[in-house]
């Protein structure tokens, strides 16, 4: 019986052998490149930062939101690191009988801010690039793939956006945004099919080109009538209510896709034309998986370093917005945001408010830069073995 | 022999370019019988690999494809390519018709290893016959797990005897069993294809990928690889030029198809390999009874290779014939210069004079009467037809055409 068992973990010793091996490369080809190293480290301390932030920095007893930072009264200037806690009950509870980091501007403390900050970082930098990456693969490998009109449209409205400065935009967007959406299904579903329609339809119809996109339009005029002069508008109402920092996730979403979108595109347009696209049409492939399994992960590299670079920067401007007084509010745990508290304190006296929340801006920036360079070494198989 | 496989009529094809429109393709005529090697020579531009592309309804975008008949004999019923629906020219790419690229290197998708683009097309032509086979396999596995524990423990046996050796086997196996034998009933049931996507429970096709695999290993031996096993494993840029090349066969031989498009497969290679490749694409034409249109713009590599030639100049087939008539005896005053061009040790180099006539205004009349030594009034007016000059020796031209 235990041969039978040993035979079988061989036998699965065996057949995960060459993923083994292409692991153990990839582990050499990090060891060889020390900054890749220091990047994985830092943001693996990171990493861990947010994860045990209840324990490194545990909340003031009898706070209701963990994310806003405790103060110790409400007193103007900023005390040094080590000076004690005096007035807040909750805080001494949980422990704390210094400020370590010393107090910013209202005395919120700065240690609890920093370590609770991690966690808005990472929600801000990952979230973000996670929804305008898929926003970026799914229109740039439509567009690129089947060019023609929808190309044309689709590219020209990523021009629209681009054409604003990224940062302007998002304040506009942060302002403007209503913080309770009432959210429509129907006209939800219609700005949907503004995208989709035209694709569906064509495909069943077999058709390509100015007349899909014809037929889609009337197809989405038909519903929006239907909706609106048979059903009434209003049956469907979700009631959505956003926070300061939600707005803020959705303007750089909205800012930060044309980019991706943009590369994806024009690394499409270059694989396209390989010889191996047509040979895998030539073997039978739809156009799915030709897109899928083909020319996606050909193309992809670049917009997945890009991203991992962006995840650094993406903090850097939510921390701009808080700074500029339009991002997270007053006394919420995020970097910009006691940076921005720190602005009337701007002079060597008072180092620790400005300097220790912008060291851990820099430090997260800096690791995801350096993680950027480790994944290209990982990614890209080109550049792999030799 | 003499049995059609494939019958292409009156192919026009044109590519509308912002120059205008490059009439790349002028009623071209071919035709491939069962069991023989066509081969296509012509100069660069004059559309062999066009025609070629054309017979698998893939012409790259700015082409269109204007009119005539691509015909096939997909198991000895006509099937015309040109008026087909999309997912059945699908069904046929790969299968029965397949191609064999000009660059190796570009032909490999750089991602995936030698073996993944061998296993693609069989898990994509040849799922069936590969979920069998697995279903076989899972067998001998199940009767060889039984064997051995009945022959050493007596005290068992008795107690497994009254156990079918289904109940014996393990858990998975049988449920993987069940799952394909599912699956050859009803590919496209939801349970199926639910299942096909849970971990561990999509195991079924994993199995059905183990097998697809062991065929690409028995590839890539067919091909001569030495050390297929490892090769599977390897990337296109880890591969020679010669090897890559004869991945890319692989991948086109796979599923055993009726007719193989060869586009110029040895043109990037040096030249003993070439020899390597020629040699085995004519063993395994024989061993996969297949029919080979073989494009090439070497006459050396068409004695070698090919039983008639098809000679094209400017989108038009000119002269077809058996290899012999056309080494001995060429009758279109193209092939003549043609078979002339070719250098040879102490001759002077010989060229066609003028240049390949711009397809956007193509000459009046036969395409090639502004070169030709022969050309008479009726060249620069009419288009000559093809006529069958002598018996099975097709030309188009006005010399041979009965007068009036």
């Amino acid at each position: 019986m235990s041969t039978k068992e040993r035979s079988r973990f061989s036998d699965f010793r065996a057949g995960i052998a060459p993923a083994m091996s292409d692991f153990r490369f990839t582990l050499r080809k990090i060891r060889k490149s020390p900054l890749s190293i220091v990047g994985i480290i830092i943001v693996a301390i990171y990493v861990g930062m947010a994860i045990f932030a209840p324990w490194i920095a545990p909340p003031a007893v009898g706070t209701r939101d963990p994310s806003m930072i405790w103060n110790d009264g409400y007193a103007l200037p900023p005390k040094p690191p080590g000076s004690p806690v005096i007035i807040n009950e909750g805080a001494r509870n949980a422990g704390y009988t210094s400020h370590i980091f010393g107090t910013t501007q209202m005395q919120y403390d700065i240690f609890y801010g920093c370590i609770w900050g991690v966690r808005t970082a990472f929600r801000i930098g990952v979230l973000v690039i996670a929804i305008a990456l898929i926003i970026g693969i799914l229109l740039g490998s439509v567009s690129g793939f089947y060019g023609g009109v929808i190309d044309e449209l689709m590219m020209r409205f990523t021009d629209i956006v681009l054409a604003f400065p990224g940062l302007i935009l998002a304040m506009a967007l942060v302002i403007a945004l209503p913080i309770v959406w009432k959210i429509d299904v129907g006209y939800l579903l219609v700005v949907l099919l503004l995208f989709v329609g035209p694709l569906i339809i064509g495909h069943f119809l077999k058709i390509r080109g100015l007349w899909t996109f014809l037929i889609g339009v009337a197809g989405v005029v038909a519903f929006v009538a239907l909706q609106t002069f048979l059903l009434g508008t209003t049956i469907w109402t979700w009631s959505l209510e956003l926070g300061q920092l939600d707005k803020v996730l959705i303007a750089l979403t909205l800012v930060g896709w044309p980019g991706y979108t943009r590369v994806i595109r024009g690394e499409i347009l270059r694989i396209k034309g390989e010889d191996y696209i047509e040979a895998s049409k030539a073997v039978g492939c739809s156009d799915l998986r030709v897109i899928t399994k083909h020319i996606v992960p050909n193309s992809i590299y670049p917009v997945v370093i890009m991203a991992s670079l962006d995840i650094g920067s993406m903090v850097l401007t939510a921390a701009a917005l808080s700074f500029l007084g339009i991002g997270s509010p007053e006394g919420y745990a995020d970097w910009g945001q006691m940076i921005s508290l720190a602005r009337n304190w701007m002079v060597l006296q008072y180092w620790y408010v400005f300097i220790i929340p912008g060291i851990f801006i820099f430090v997260f920036v800096l690791g995801w830069n350096l993680l950027g360079d480790a994944f290209r070494d990982i990614l890209d198989p080109t550049l792999r073995r030799k | 022999m003499t049995e059609k496989i494939l019958d292409i009529q009156d192919l026009r094809l044109n590519f509308y370019t912002y120059e205008g429109v490059v009439q790349a393709l002028d009623g071209v005529n071919l035709s491939l019988r069962k069991g023989e090697t066509l081969g296509v020579v012509g100069e660069t531009g004059c559309g062999k690999s066009v025609t070629g592309l054309s017979v698998l309804v893939l012409v790259p975008p700015p082409g269109r494809i204007e009119g005539g008949k691509i015909v096939i004999c997909e198991k000895g019923k006509p099937v015309d390519m040109l008026s087909e629906e999309e997912d059945t020219l699908r069904k046929i790419r790969g299968k029965h018709v397949s191609m064999v690229f000009q660059d190796p290197r570009s032909a490999l998708n750089p991602v995936y290893t030698a073996g993944d683009q061998i296993i693609e097309v069989l898990l994509h032509h040849r799922r069936k016959a590969l979920a069998l086979k697995a279903i076989e396999q899972l067998d001998r596995q199940i009767q060889q797990e039984k064997a051995p524990s009945a022959k050493t423990q007596e005290q068992k046996e008795k107690k497994e005897e009254k156990k079918t050796p289904k109940e014996n086997a393990g858990f998975l196996a049988n449920y993987y069993r069940k799952r394909l034998k599912r699956y050859l009933k009803h590919p496209k049931a939801l349970d199926i294809r639910v299942s096909g996507k849970i971990p561990i429970l999509r195991g079924w096709k994993w199995l059905i990928k183990e097998e697809a695999k062991k065929k690409a290993v028995n590839m890539l031996r067919i091909m001569r690889i030495p050390d297929p096993e490892r090769v599977v494993g390897m990337y296109p840029h880890e591969l020679s030029g010669g090897m890559a090349q004869r991945v890319v066969i692989a991948i086109a031989l796979a599923c055993s198809p009726e007719i193989l498009i060869a586009d110029e497969p040895t043109t990037n290679l040096d030249v003993t390999v070439q020899l390597q490749i020629l040699n085995l694409i004519r063993e395994l034409k024989e061993e996969f009874d297949s029919s080979i249109i073989y494009v090439t713009h070497d006459m050396g590599v068409v004695a070698e290779m090919s039983d008639r030639v098809a000679v094209m100049y400017a989108g038009n087939v000119v002269e077809l014939s058996g290899v012999l008539q056309t080494f001995r005896k060429p009758l279109h005053p193209y092939t003549q210069a043609l078979l002339e061009s070719i250098p040879r040790h102490g001759f002077p180099f010989k060229s066609i004079e003028g240049t390949v006539p711009s397809l956007i205004n193509p000459p009046k009349g036969c395409r090639f009467h502004d070169r030709c030594h022969y050309a008479m009034d009726v060249c620069t007016r009419e288009k000559p037809r093809m006529v069958e000059a002598e018996e099975d020796h097709f030309v188009q031209c006005f010399l041979y055409q009965p007068v009036g």
